[in-house]
């Protein structure tokens, strides 16, 4: 039986995408409209009770959260494509470590700078320029410290690539992209040469064109 | 050598990972940063925590922070000792980091603001945003039904047991049912329950006495 992810267009879903590309894994999709609001529908609530996106569906298994998605590919997925979890545990506790980084601290402020920014023209609800302002502040210090870690290691977690910084691959496409501030990136040498590295790969490249959201 | 938590025991990151390391009976020793003189901010702690924050661990050269990555490296490495914390199969292990996840995403986005308000800022001289604090619980309300859905055809968080979904909670909780949001969560028969029964663990207990808050 084939994984199914659903909202392979949205960004969260992605982190989820890309990790069944990298590791070579088959899988369909199923669309789901955020901009229409299918996320609410009961039929979608059943699957997910926050009615947030994704969630990936194995047989009679499911499990949401795209990060919890990711480790449970790269886990079970382990023998084949790149190891995305490090070598020892200790690979495996730095590569969490930063997972976690992402999700508290790096993804927060690029939300609120996407849903602002992209979302609120498209939704028609107002952007709050108070919060567009505060969430670039953050998200830049942020990057410093980014800055400071790849100066010293290839990859967020190390000299290998993991789930740490494939977590990273949506949002930022947005930073760089519709958000309007590759800047960012670009100015700060390690982050922009890192960046280069992992948005370049080819399960990224395959994931960011074939589900490209049309906005 | 014995492993040094670099935090504030009555905070709740610190709390994460302590009651991992009791839940485990892992030995540590408890290094003091001041959160009320902002020490965590200082250039001495930067160098273990570069964003500014607590906990951070160092156990002989392996340094680690972010404090639920310290409490999965902690309950892997430690798997054979202890409460298992992380499910028996992969497919459990991925429902325990499934609502382990939750709690990031969805729970303490909005404890935080709560705790903040309601408990650190009087503390610190500042004043309540009490607006936010109110449209907060009206989020969590929402959020709470989830969970009561849950667990009302689920033991615990994760299925039968007490795993790492269930820890991961406990802090922020126990802060949040120092303020009226208790009444949310008694208001609940099953979150009620839940709240109940992991507060009763003896790790808990030990956690609890060791912040100086008694018996919870």
């Amino acid at each position: 039986m084939v994984l199914t992810i659903y909202a392979p267009l949205f960004a969260s879903s992605k982190r989820a995408v890309v990790t069944l590309v990298e590791k070579g894994v088959e899988f369909e999709s199923v669309n789901v409209d955020l901009l229409k609001g299918e996320q609410r529908q009961p039929e979608y609530i059943a699957i997910q009770p926050f009615g947030k996106i994704p969630v990936l569906v194995d047989g009679d298994y499911k499990i949401f959260e795209s990060r919890a998605i990711m480790r449970y590919i790269a886990e079970k997925y382990r023998s084949q494509g790149p190891d995305l979890l490090g070598k020892t545990i200790e690979e495996r506790g730095q590569v969490e470590q930063w997972l976690d980084v992402e999700a508290t601290s790096y993804h927060p402020p690029l939300l609120a700078l996407t849903l602002n920014i992209v979302f609120a023209p498209l939704m028609g609800f107002p952007a709050d320029e108070k919060v567009i302002k505060e969430s670039e502040e953050k998200l830049g210090e942020v990057l410093d410290v980014y800055e400071a870690q790849l100066s010293k290691n290839e990859y967020l977690a190390g000299d290998f690539v993991s789930l740490a910084d494939l977590a990273h691959l949506p949002f930022t496409e947005y930073l760089v992209g519709a958000i309007g501030k590759a800047y960012m990136i670009k100015d700060r040498k390690h982050v922009s040469a890192w960046w280069d590295k992992i948005s370049n790969r080819a399960a990224w490249k395959e994931v960011s064109e074939k589900y490209a959201l049309p906005v | 050598m014995v492993v040094k938590l670099y935090g504030q025991v009555t905070a709740a990151c610190p709390q994460r990972v302590l009651l991992c390391f009791l839940e485990k009976e892992i030995e540590f020793e408890i290094v003091h940063v001041d959160l009320d003189t902002l020490e965590q901010k200082k250039p001495e702690h930067l160098l273990r925590q570069p964003f500014g924050q607590v906990p951070a661990i160092e156990d002989g050269d392996f340094k680690l922070f972010e404090s639920r990555a310290i409490a999965r490296y902690y309950a892997t490495k430690y798997a054979d000792q202890g409460t298992n914390l992380l499910g028996k199969s992969l497919e459990h292990r991925a429902i325990v980091d499934q609502w382990a996840d939750v709690e990031t995403h969805y729970f303490n986005v909005l404890a935080f603001p709560i705790v903040l308000n309601l408990v650190i800022k009087p503390r610190l001289g500042e004043e309540c945003d009490v607006v936010l604090v109110e449209e907060t619980k009206v989020k969590l309300e929402v959020v709470l039904d989830i969970y009561e859905n849950r667990l009302a055809s689920n033991r615990f968080l994760a299925g039968d047991e007490f795993t790492m979904a269930d820890l991961t909670h406990m802090p922020a909780m126990g802060h949040l049912m120092g303020t009226d949001v208790n009444r949310m969560v008694k208001a609940r028969v099953n979150m009620n329950r839940w709240w109940e029964d992991i507060t009763a663990r003896p790790a808990w207990k030990k956690l609890m006495k060791m912040a100086g808050f008694g018996l919870a």
